[in-house]
């Protein structure tokens, strides 16, 4: 059986993109395919002009942490690590110089207004917090394209407003690609283009 | 090359789990410290009962006739020996078995084919620490009826210093001699060496109990002034008496240094058991923390983790695992084995143990220990690396 099939779109740089759809239409396939997580039995995923379905597994990493940031529904912050040592933690993977990276995540927490919690653990954050969090950790190596999977799924109404919030600035002031999968219709207000599915394939593509 | 952000999930990763992480640590320790215990402190044991050995039974060398009866007579023998600047002292010893009655109002009680040696009480003094046994009386044999009993001897026949008993032995021709001898002391030593179950009585009273030659004995105890040079002598008597038999004290008593090897690697067997026990303890709490971080390590690989650095990560825990073991079980290792040295501590009822401690005897079980604990890592760490991102983190 097909998870995803004929789906064809082009998400341009800077573009904030909505991917929606009822449950088992395909949206979490999409965005593992998307992110390298998966790899499509068919097709292209071409991302900056290279065509990375064909990458060997290391490099597809290697990729992962250069040019795609992620959060996720349930945030997924390492429990064993602070606030501050989760942003930096892609950075420190890329092998950026500790201390630069200290300063720009900081910064980053600063701006997302949990400079305060820095040398908190997860478990002592609320859950909007520990989502914009997660979103300073998939925006420090400055990725092209920022993945979210379900990211106010998990949140009350004031902390999804938030979040979109934050993501929409973000995405206007870095003119990163964002690609969110999302049933929170607040979202498609915000979206350069939405992307309906439905059984796997492509219903409808509204901008 | 383990990077910087390796080492920082290793170390958080595993120090979350403080309770999993001191039971392993605490497997390997037990191990590594069994080994050093049983490396250093039966050794000491070994040590201890060859110098106990050395100082009664058959000094630092024993020279022996294969035939019997030494040819050579005691004072040609004693005096060719002593001339050797090395040469502490030299003994002649006659030894063989009796039976010994003691009569008492209410019977007779008998204990038979007890240990007889028979000694010079005057040569004896220079170089054996026969008399340091003695609990009561004196190294009295110069008198030639006496006698002095081992303390379970003494015991067993309800015998105090003062009172007599009968001695029987046979003769080369198949003869019982019988004397009554006066019990002028009793002997305890602590340890295997010493003359609990034994009799010591004057060699010339034996030989005349056991029809050996006037100036005549079966074997000599070579006491040297420094016990390292036993093989240099052993080589200088051998080629002035090249029909007698020499032995170094570690040859003879070759059968007790057999046996202390056996406990020693009955002990290091169950080390190796422990070793396995601990490998085992590591590679369960290893493979645990590896399934309750599965959603964990989907995530780590998403961000951008490479499959060799999630491998990395639980195996440089297995090392600190095997690190923090080794630093315990070294250190508490260390620890005894200063504290005996230090101590003179006891056992087998007095016995004191010759314990050096050398550094060196750490090296094999802490190696053993971290290479265990690496070893044990691989599979959990491989496991963990071989997760693929979108099903770990799918993973509850």
């Amino acid at each position: 059986m097909e998870a995803l099939c004929g789906v064809n779109f082009e998400a341009k740089k800077g573009e904030f993109v909505i991917i929606a759809g009822p449950s088992g239409s395909g949206k979490s396939t999409l965005l593992n395919l998307l992110g390298l997580l998966d790899t499509p039995t068919d097709g292209r995923i071409v991302i900056d002009g290279v065509d990375v379905s064909t990458l060997r597994e290391s490099r597809r990493t290697r990729l992962r942490n250069e040019k795609i940031g992620f959060v996720f529904q349930f945030f997924n912050l390492m429990p064993e690590l602070n606030l501050i040592e989760n942003v930096m933690l892609p950075g420190l993977i890329y092998g950026t110089n500790k201390e630069k990276l200290r300063r720009e995540a900081a910064e980053l927490l600063r701006m997302i207004g949990l400079d305060g919690q820095m040398k908190q653990g997860g478990s002592q954050l609320s859950g909007g917090q520990m989502q914009r969090a997660a979103v300073a950790r998939a925006l420090i190596n400055q990725p092209s394209i920022v993945l979210a999977d379900e990211p106010t799924g998990n949140l009350d109404s004031k902390n999804t407003e938030e979040i979109i919030e934050l993501m929409r600035k973000l995405n206007k002031r870095n003119k990163q690609t964002f690609l969110i999968v999302t049933h929170a219709p607040e979202m498609f207000g915000q979206a350069d283009k939405t992307i309906f599915l439905k059984d796997g394939t492509i219903e409808r593509i509204s901008s | 090359m383990i990077t910087s952000h390796v080492f920082l999930l290793a170390r958080k990763i595993l120090f979350k789990r403080k309770g999993s992480v001191t039971l392993a640590a605490g497997a390997v320790a037990a191990t590594i410290f069994l080994n050093i215990f049983a490396t250093t402190v039966f050794g000491g044991v070994e040590t201890g009962v060859l110098s106990d050995i050395a100082d009664l039974r058959f000094g630092d060398l024993l020279v022996t006739y294969n035939r019997g009866q030494i040819t050579t007579p005691d004072y040609q023998f004693v005096r060719t020996v002593a001339s050797n600047p090395a040469v502490q002292g030299v003994t002649p010893r006659l030894i063989a078995t009796s039976d010994i009655n003691f009569s008492t109002i209410s019977g007779v009680k008998s204990k038979y084919r007890v240990e007889t040696i028979g000694i010079d009480p005057v040569l004896e003094g220079g170089t054996s620490k026969m008399n340091s046994t003695l609990i009561s009386g004196s190294l009295s044999l110069l008198y030639q009826n006496a006698v002095i009993l081992g303390a379970t001897v003494a015991n067993d026949l309800g015998v105090k210093r003062g009172e007599i008993v009968i001695m029987k032995m046979f003769g080369a021709d198949g003869t019982a001699h019988v004397k009554n001898l006066l019990v002028v002391g009793i002997s305890h030593h602590p340890g295997f060496s010493g003359f609990d179950e034994s009799a010591i009585i004057n060699i010339r009273t034996m030989r005349d109990m056991t029809g050996v030659q006037k100036n005549h004995s079966t074997s000599f105890v070579v006491k040297l002034k420094d016990p390292n040079e036993a093989e240099v002598v052993k080589g200088w008597v051998q080629a002035r008496f090249p029909k007698l038999t020499v032995q170094v004290v570690a040859e003879a008593a070759a059968g007790f240094k057999s046996s202390i090897e056996q406990v020693v690697g009955f002990i290091n067997l169950i080390g190796y058991a422990g070793m396995v026990a601990s490998a085992m303890g590591v590679i369960t709490i290893l493979t645990m923390m590896v399934t309750g971080k599965t959603r964990d390590v989907g995530v780590l690989r998403a961000i951008g983790i490479q499959q060799s650095e999630i491998l990395e990560i639980f195996v440089v825990d297995g090392a600190i695992i095997g690190g923090l073991g080794a630093a315990a079980g070294g250190s508490a290792g260390t620890l005894t084995t200063l504290y005996l040295q230090a101590y003179d501590v006891p056992i087998f009822g007095g016995f004191p143990l010759v314990i050096t401690f050398t550094p060196v005897v750490l090296i094999f079980p802490i190696a053993i220990g971290m290479i265990i604990s690496l070893l044990a890592s691989l599979y959990p760490a491989w496991r963990a690396s071989r997760y693929k991102p979108a099903e770990a983190m799918r993973y509850f």
